[in-house]
C-alpha cells in the first residue's frame, strides 16, 4: 500500500476544475432513471449485481 | 484486525468504500500497464475527488486512498475534514451521487490518524 499524501498549500484556490470530470455523476448505463439511493436499495435486495472486488 | 469497525455518530473523517478502482483490476485489454500509466490514472482520480468534495462540501484536511488490491480495503478513500459538520454534510450528499458508473457508498469513519489506523 503506497502512502501518497498530498500536502496542502495555502495559495488561493482555482475556481474551476481544469478538465471535464471522468467519474462524478456518471450513472451505470441503463440505470440513469434511478437515484443512487434507489440503486443501492435494489443491490441490497439482491435485484442488482454488486460489483466484484479484488 | 477484527474488521468489526465502529461507525461513529460524529466524525471529521468520511469513508468512501471501494471508490478507487485500479486499472490492474480491469485489465482485459492485454495492454501492458506501466507505472507511469498507473500514476497518471491515480493522480487524475485523486484530483477529481479532492476538488469536487472540497468545492461542494468543505475544506479537506487530509485524503488517503488505499491502493492495495486485497478485498478488505480495496479502493477505500478516507477524507478527513477540518469540520465535523462538513463531513456529515459530505457523507449525506455523496451517498446520493454516482461515481464512475456506481453509486457511492459513504459512511463516517472513526479513523482520525491514518498513520495509527490498524487496517492498512
Amino acid at each position: 500500500d503506497r502512502d501518497r499524501k498530498r500536502s496542502r498549500d495555502r495559495e488561493p484556490r482555482k475556481l474551476t476544475f481544469d478538465r471535464p470530470y471522468q467519474y462524478w455523476d456518471k450513472a451505470p448505463a441503463g440505470f440513469e432513471h434511478l437515484t443512487p439511493t434507489q440503486y443501492k436499495a435494489m443491490q441490497a435486495a439482491g435485484q442488482l449485481p454488486t460489483p466484484q472486488l479484488g | 484486525c477484527s474488521r468489526l469497525h465502529n461507525k461513529p455518530t460524529f466524525s471529521q473523517t468520511m469513508l468512501l468504500q471501494n471508490l478507487y478502482r485500479s486499472p490492474i483490476l480491469d485489465d482485459d485489454s492485454g495492454q501492458q500497464i506501466t507505472e507511469t500509466m498507473l500514476q497518471k490514472h491515480y493522480d487524475e482520480f485523486y484530483e477529481e475527488v479532492f476538488f469536487e468534495i472540497e468545492d461542494k462540501y468543505g475544506e479537506i484536511e487530509e485524503m488517503n486512498v488505499c491502493e492495495n488490491l486485497g478485498d478488505h480495503l480495496v479502493g477505500n478513500v478516507y477524507i478527513k475534514f477540518y469540520r465535523e459538520e462538513d463531513c456529515e454534510k459530505a457523507a449525506e450528499g455523496v451517498n446520493d451521487r454516482w461515481f464512475g458508473c456506481q453509486p457511492i457508498v459513504a459512511e463516517l469513519s472513526p479513523v482520525t490518524n491514518f498513520r495509527e489506523a490498524c487496517c492498512r
